[in-house]
This record gives C-alpha cells, sequence and structure tokens, in this order.
C-alpha cells in the first residue's frame, strides 16, 4: 500500500481529537447515552465513523489493538499505522483496544484482558461497531453515570451479547469497557454499569 | 466595612517585575552571559543537565541564569522544558567502556592496565581561597593537554570479572528495554533500570546522604571505589529505515562502578558486588553516592535482610526526586486557610468539651 | 489552531501538552471513570508550575480541555487567590479559553479545596487539584500496601482509626480530606476539601475528575454516583456548621473563612465561595457585617 491510497485523518488533529474525546468521556460517564459525533474523519471501509473517531482521538504508539477478522486489511492497518502509529497486536489478549463487528461481542469478550485486582485499568476497552441504536428489545442500564435508569438499545445485540455483558459487569471492578460506535454517534457501557434485558 | 482582597492579578505581574530586578542585581555590574556560566560554573550546570534530564550544557547554563543560581529551581525549568519536546527516539545504549577518558581512577588496585588519570581534579587542591580570583585571575598556566589522544580502557571490573569474583550482570536485564519513568507510571517494586534512573535524576544531596548513612552502619555494605571514570561517549541513534547506527554526537558523562563485599548467599557464592551510578557531565560525588545506594537497594535481590533507609526502595524512590519534594514542601504557602478553619472549629469544639468537662468533673467533686 | 504564537516567541501546542501526553491521559481518565473511585496511575508530566500547584488537576484539565470550553478556576472557594489567578491566567494563555468567575456559566471548573456551593449542573465538569490520592497513605505509608488493600476491599485500618477517633475525643476528628467510599467499592480521597464539601460529591449532576501530578494518579465519580461519607450508626457523619451567617450576604449555609479585622482579633465570617457570595449580594442579600457599616 502507498501513501497516495491513504485517507486523511481528522482535518484538525488537535481540535478534533479534543472534542472527540469529549464526545468520548461523556458518554463513559453517562451510560447508554447516546451521543452524536462532533466531527468526523474519512472512513476507509468496512469501518464506521465512530469506530475512527475513537481510534484516531485514543490510539498513539503506546496501545496494541486488534482487530476482528471481518475489519482487518491493510488499508485500516496502514490507515491507523500513518495516523496514530499505534501497532495491530494479532494477540486478542494483549490487545488494549479492540475493535469488532456488533456481532462478535460475545466471542471477543471472553478473551479481552480484564485487568488485576491490583490494577484494574489494566483492562481492554472493546469497541463494537454497530448499525445504529433505535432497535427493539435492548437492556435498561442502572449505576454509576445515570441518575435513574436509562433504556439502551444499540442495533445487532442478541441475548448471547447482552448475557456477555451482564457477565462482564459481574467481575466489577475487573472488567472490559464498552464503546457501542454507530455510524454518526457512540455511547459506551462501562463496566460498573448494571444490565437489565428488556423483552423485544 | 469588609471588603475582600481582591487584585491578586496586579500582585503577581507586580512579584514578577520584582524577581526580574532582584534576579539582574545592580544594574552596574556587567550582565552575566550565558556562555560564562557553561565554561565557568561548568559544575553547576552539568548537575541541572543530569537531574534535570536532559543533555544541552547551554540550555542549563540558561536556567541557571534565570534560576538566579537555584539549583533545584534550574533543574525544575529544564524538565519542565523537556516535557515539551516531541521524542524521535530512543539512542543506542551509550558505551562506557569505550569512553575517551578524562580521569579515571581506581581505588581498589594501584595500577591498572590503562593506567590511572588524574584529569581534572579538586581531590587534592588545598581548600585555600584563592584571592587572585576576585581580581581579574587572568588565565591559567597550560597544563599538558591530553586531547589529542585521548586515552580508552576497559572497565577495572571486567578485569575481575573473568575471575569470577565479580558479579556479571545478569544478561536477561541487559536484553530487556530499559523503562522509562518520565512516559510509564511507576510501579513497586521496580527493575533494576528503572530504580537506576529514578536514582540517576534523584537529589544529589539526598543520596549523598543516604550514602553515608550506609558507610557510618546503616546497612554497611563494604564499598571500594572499583572505578570512576569521566569522559566523552559517542551517542549513536539507529533509524528504522537505515539498519544501521550513525553517531549524532558525544557526551560527557561520569560513571562510577563501587565494588562491594558479599558474603554469598545459598545460591550465590561469596564474591564482590556491584553498585553502579551514572551523571551526565562531571558528577562524581553523585555518581559515587548514586552507587551506594542502589547496592544498598539491592538487598532483596542479594538475600540481604532490610534495617535502614537506604535499602527501603519505596522510601529512597518515592522521595529522591527534588522538583517533587520542593514542590510539595514550598507549596504550604499557599493558602491553605479552608482546611485551617475547618481545623480550628474543630480545636474550638474539642477546647470546649474539655472545659465541660473539666467544669463538671469539678461540680461533681464539690457534691 | 494547533499552536499558539506567544507573546515571548514560544509555540505550544493547544493546551500546552502534546497530544501523545494528552492521549495518554485521556485513556486514563476513560479507566478513572469505568472505575469510579480507583485510583489509575498515569505518567504524569513535569508541567511549568511546581509540584502541589496543582499540576494534577493542570494536566486533566489540559487533556480534557476544548476551544469551546468556559473555564472557572478557584482556590480556597475563591477565584481571585494568586494560584487562581495564575492558573486561570495559563489556560488563557495556552489554550485561549474563555474563563468565567461565575459558576454557574462555567463548563469545566479547576478547584483546589473547595466545592462551589450552588449545585453543579450536568453540562459541567469539576477537575479538583489532588496532593495525596491515597486515602490509605497516612495509615499504611507503603504504595504496594495500600494497593493490596484497596485490591481486597480491606478497609478495616480506616474504620480503626476513625473509632479511635471516637473514643479519644467522643467524635470523628477528621475535618478535611474526610474519606468516602465511591459506589460501595473504594475508599476514597476528596481531597483536602472540608467535610462540610462531602454531601455535594455525592449523586452529584457534575463530572468530578482528580487529578494528583506528583503522586501521578487520576480518578473520577461519575455524575449520579453515590459517594458515602465513612461513619458508624453511634456516630453518624455530620458537617460543620457555624454560630454565624456570613458578614456580607448573611448566608447560613456555606462554607465560611474567619477574617481576623484588627489587632484586637475582632473577627467576621465570610463565605469562602466569594462567587456565591457577590451573586447574592447582586441579589440583595446582607449580612450582618454590611447593614452594620450602613
Amino acid at each position: 500500500m502507498s501513501l497516495t491510497d491513504l485517507a486523511p485523518g481528522f482535518a484538525d488533529p488537535v481540535r478534533d481529537a479534543a472534542v472527540s474525546f469529549r464526545t468520548i468521556l461523556d458518554a463513559m460517564a453517562r451510560p447508554g447515552d447516546v451521543k452524536s459525533l462532533p466531527v468526523t474523519a474519512p472512513v476507509p471501509a468496512p469501518f464506521n465513523a465512530a469506530a475512527i473517531c475513537v481510534a484516531l482521538s485514543l490510539l498513539d504508539p503506546d496501545t496494541p489493538y486488534w482487530l476482528a477478522p471481518d475489519l482487518r486489511n491493510d488499508r485500516i492497518i496502514g490507515h491507523f499505522s500513518f495516523h496514530t502509529g499505534a501497532p495491530f497486536e494479532a494477540d486478542i489478549h494483549k490487545a488494549q483496544f479492540a475493535f469488532f463487528p456488533v456481532a462478535d461481542l460475545a466471542r471477543v469478550m471472553k478473551d479481552l484482558s480484564i485487568g488485576t485486582d491490583e490494577y484494574p485499568d489494566r483492562s481492554a476497552t472493546a469497541i463494537a461497531l454497530v448499525p445504529g441504536f433505535d432497535s427493539a428489545g435492548g437492556v435498561r442500564l442502572a449505576g454509576p453515570g445515570i441518575e435513574t435508569t436509562c433504556d439502551f438499545a444499540p442495533g445487532g445485540m442478541t441475548t448471547d451479547a447482552w448475557n456477555a455483558l451482564e457477565r462482564n459487569a459481574m467481575l466489577f471492578p475487573l472488567g472490559v469497557d464498552t464503546i457501542f460506535a454507530g455510524p454518526d454517534s457512540l455511547a459506551a457501557i462501562p463496566r460498573s454499569t448494571r444490565l437489565t434485558q428488556l423483552e423485544a | 466595612m469588609y471588603v475582600a482582597v481582591k487584585g491578586g492579578e496586579r500582585a503577581i505581574d507586580n512579584a514578577h517585575r520584582l524577581l526580574a530586578e532582584d534576579r539582574r542585581g545592580k544594574t552596574s555590574t556587567p550582565d552575566l552571559t550565558v556562555d560564562q556560566i557553561r565554561e565557568q560554573m561548568k559544575l553547576a550546570v552539568d548537575r541541572v543537565m543530569t537531574e534535570g534530564s536532559v543533555y544541552d550544557p547551554d540550555l542549563a547554563a540558561l536556567a541557571l541564569k534565570q534560576a538566579r543560581g537555584d539549583m533545584i529551581e534550574a533543574i525544575f525549568l529544564v524538565r519542565a522544558y523537556r516535557t515539551t519536546l516531541a521524542r524521535f527516539g530512543s539512542s543506542l545504549p551509550v558505551e562506557t567502556g569505550s569512553m575517551k577518558i578524562d580521569r579515571r581512577i581506581s581505588a581498589a588496585f594501584k595500577d591498572v592496565p590503562g593506567g590511572q588519570i588524574l584529569g581534572p581534579t579538586f581531590d587534592y587542591t588545598h581548600r585555600l581561597i584563592d584571592f587572585k580570583l576576585a581580581a581579574d585571575g587572568g588565565d591559567p598556566e597550560e597544563a599538558i593537554s591530553m586531547d589529542d589522544a585521548m586515552p580508552q580502557a576497559r572497565h577495572v571490573l571486567d578485569l575481575l570479572a573473568g575471575e569470577g569474583l565479580v558479579e556479571t550482570p545478569e544478561a536477561s536485564q541487559d536484553q530487556a528495554p530499559p523503562g522509562d519513568i518520565t512516559r510509564t507510571p511507576v510501579e513497586f517494586p521496580m527493575d533494576r533500570s528503572t530504580r537506576l534512573q529514578s536514582l540517576a535524576r534523584g537529589d544529589e544531596g539526598f543520596l549523598l546522604a543516604l550514602g553515608y548513612s550506609t558507610q557510618r552502619g546503616y546497612a554497611r555494605t563494604h564499598p571500594f571505589a572499583g572505578e570512576i571514570r569521566v569522559g566523552r561517549v559517542a551517542v549513536e541513534f539507529q533509524p528504522e529505515e537505515l539498519g544501521f547506527p550513525i553517531q549524532i554526537g558525544e557526551m560527557e558523562m561520569t560513571e562510577c562502578n563501587m565494588i562491594n563485599q558479599f558474603q554469598g548467599s545459598k545460591t550465590v557464592p561469596p564474591q564482590f558486588t556491584r553498585g553502579y551510578g551514572i551523571a551526565l557531565g562531571h558528577g562524581e560525588r553523585k555518581a559515587m553516592a548514586m552507587a551506594l545506594v542502589d547496592r544498598s537497594l539491592r538487598a532483596g535481590e542479594l538475600g540481604e535482610e532490610r534495617t535502614a533507609p537506604s535499602q527501603d526502595e519505596e522510601f529512597v524512590l518515592s522521595h529522591c526526586d527534588n522538583v517533587q519534594a520542593t514542590g510539595f514542601v514550598e507549596h504550604l504557602k499557599l493558602p491553605h486557610y479552608v482546611d485551617f478553619q475547618s481545623e480550628l472549629n474543630l480545636v474550638r469544639k474539642m477546647r470546649r468539651q474539655v472545659e465541660d468537662g473539666i467544669a463538671f468533673a469539678g461540680k461533681e467533686a464539690a457534691e | 489552531m494547533s499552536t499558539e504564537t506567544q507573546d515571548d516567541g514560544l509555540e505550544y501546542n493547544f493546551a500546552y501538552l502534546d497530544e501523545q501526553t494528552k492521549r495518554m491521559i485521556r485513556r486514563a481518565l476513560l479507566k478513572a471513570v469505568a472505575v469510579p473511585g480507583y485510583q489509575v496511575p498515569f505518567a504524569g508530566r513535569e508541567m511549568p508550575m511546581p509540584y502541589g500547584w496543582g499540576t494534577g488537576g493542570i494536566q486533566v484539565t489540559a487533556s480534557i480541555l476544548e476551544p469551546d470550553d468556559v473555564l472557572k478556576v478557584i482556590d480556597q472557594g475563591a477565584d481571585d487567590t494568586t494560584n487562581a489567578v495564575s492558573i486561570r491566567k495559563f489556560f488563557q494563555r495556552v489554550a485561549g479559553v474563555a474563563t468565567t468567575e461565575k459558576t454557574e456559566g462555567a463548563t469545566l471548573i479547576q478547584t483546589r479545596h473547595r466545592i462551589p456551593e450552588m449545585p453543579l449542573h450536568e453540562g459541567q465538569i469539576l477537575v479538583y487539584q489532588v496532593p495525596i490520592p491515597e486515602p490509605l497513605r497516612f495509615l499504611e505509608p507503603r504504595e504496594t500496601e495500600t494497593r493490596k488493600m484497596h485490591a481486597l476491599e480491606e478497609y478495616g485500618l480506616m474504620h480503626v482509626k476513625l473509632y479511635e477517633d471516637i473514643a479519644r475525643h467522643g467524635h470523628i476528628a477528621t475535618t478535611y480530606a474526610y474519606p468516602v467510599k465511591v459506589n460501595d467499592r473504594y475508599i476514597m480521597d476528596p481531597s483536602p476539601t472540608p467535610k462540610f464539601d462531602n454531601p455535594k460529591m455525592n449523586r452529584c449532576a457534575a463530572l468530578q475528575l482528580f487529578g494528583a501530578g506528583r503522586e501521578k494518579r487520576i480518578y473520577a465519580v461519575p455524575p449520579y454516583t453515590d459517594v458515602v461519607s465513612l461513619d458508624f450508626e453511634d456516630h453518624p457523619f455530620e458537617i460543620q456548621a457555624w454560630d454565624n451567617p456570613c458578614s456580607l450576604c448573611g448566608e447560613t449555609n456555606s462554607f465560611l473563612d474567619e477574617v481576623i479585622m484588627d489587632d484586637q482579633g475582632t473577627r467576621m465570617f465570610v463565605c469562602s465561595d466569594t462567587d456565591h457570595c457577590t451573586t447574592r449580594q447582586q441579589q440583595g442579600y446582607q449580612g450582618p457585617g454590611q447593614e452594620a457599616a450602613e
């Protein structure tokens, strides 16, 4: 792959990373609250805009990341390498960030690092690519960041996937923190959030 | 009527102006140049480079000028500047064994291959104030120059290592990339490379006192100055795309290898162990003190009982950084009146309770 | 807007820190939010202010600041104390953001030792400057030990300490940096805020972030998170109260600073939160000090 094939990153890297991060922080601090992307950067297939935003704002040479097979291609790896310097990590257990289609969620969660008792922060952050946030069913969320409860229904989530997130929540304070990345918005479920599945 | 004091901003501006005036001193005396500081206050410059963790004599000299000669302030200026610098990569490890030597002594052997080289040292000067320097001292007498052929010599300890009398640093430690305390959070227990890094930027005075305490019996390590060498080492960098190293410059460094007695343990026969110290520029006191403390901190690894402060890793490494230490000590100057108010209320409450108690006890006794 | 050229010709990145440092801190912040009250180690950088002057808070602020933010900086509750002025000026200079003294209008508030009296709202972030982040540090000086205690949720020592207070004094003798339990898991140091402010942390609508620069720790309390001040059933937590209202605005429910007026030791009490006090005075409230002067 040559340099000319590369899509640009953020138009204004400093500003765009700052406003994107604030959106991600806000999403993590208010689980289930769907946040519109403040900026978009060109999206190499098969990624989506929110996942690119997350990658460009958080990855750097210190963060090995993993890609699900469906998302893994030279174009993406080259894109991340050029714009963030982050190394692709083939071993999912060692990844700090993992990007995958939402259909893979249940499978991927099993393998991601959940941190250690003394360093629960050394856990992976999962980025699940979703088609949108207006699906039927979903979950009712409660816990830190949520005043009472919050209903959350990203597209493509299965009972298996929700079960995986429920199990993850039971590991608290260990566990994986999940960002749901959509075409124009994102939301998060950190490990501290409790989930109750709703009937579809 | 009471009006809350305003005008912090004006007060700060004026304080800065007063500071600038004081720094300059009487304008009837010539302004110090950075060149003068670099050339004539070299040891101060070197210490600022070592503890500031940047090899840049001009920058360190400028910091000293700005800091009015306050070492820790100058070190702080250099550190704060350092954090804004982009990092292009890491050099290859410098090879002190091929140092171009200015000074090299061993206290353990009368003579060593390569020779004892006294070099520029205060060691055998008589500490008499030289009043000639107060007047225009003029140019010093020329010394025999070694510049043309700076000698190189193997480390003295390598000569002993062949016999197995001195430990050789573990190969695994040599291979692992060293930690970086400026980029990754510190975690205890620390590995040796990270520990040495902390000590290298640690406060000279603090390490000196701790090293001294080991000599006076607090975790005695029976040290010998195996070798102290001062000179210039080549700095090499290997760009990824090039595939071979290129020399990008030279640095002056001071290195100290202490030899310490070791009784042996269940797994290791009696042999000499090492303590290691290094400093940028010419900094013998720092390198020696560091080597003593390094050896002392190896107590756990060598199966020695930890009894003294110099053997306590968390204690030594959490407190050796003078920029951190001075910040926290001096922050007591900042207003704390909210906390003080809280304590004031508490002390009043407790005094009232005591007085009530005394009154109550008195009343009881009277009844 | 990537770089700002300054009067003295120096160029700094937006909000001073380089992008890689910001990213490192941003990642630490996300983990801190995900594990409320847990102290995330981060590779704190040397800042152009001394340790102890708020370098942790400054690094957090610099990493989350966006160009549209409106920044308020307070020290001891006041906007005009020298260190608050200095930090505010720093961000005006290196980030060019708008600043305010109004709690209401700020999107980002950096504080040392106080929480504003006015309840914070959802759009706001409160950044605390923290000197000693470890609530167990004065009971156990070793990081290796305190880390284990947090891991095992072994907090008996803290309760013993508080109970010894009660045995000795009849009440808990901690008045500031009063320990809290966050989300029913981690014991956390609220920074040296007076215990008067502790209840404001509980289920606060704003995101609370804590930065300890010298100790290199970041922690967080997400909005609407339970923050409980440690106490005992027979000795419930209580906050300070004053016998007098604020001399300037008559407020009876704020933290008051004691001001010594003359050599005879005459005292008066005024709100430590200067914005709260001036806002009330503008609304026409008067304290006994004002009435007496008329």
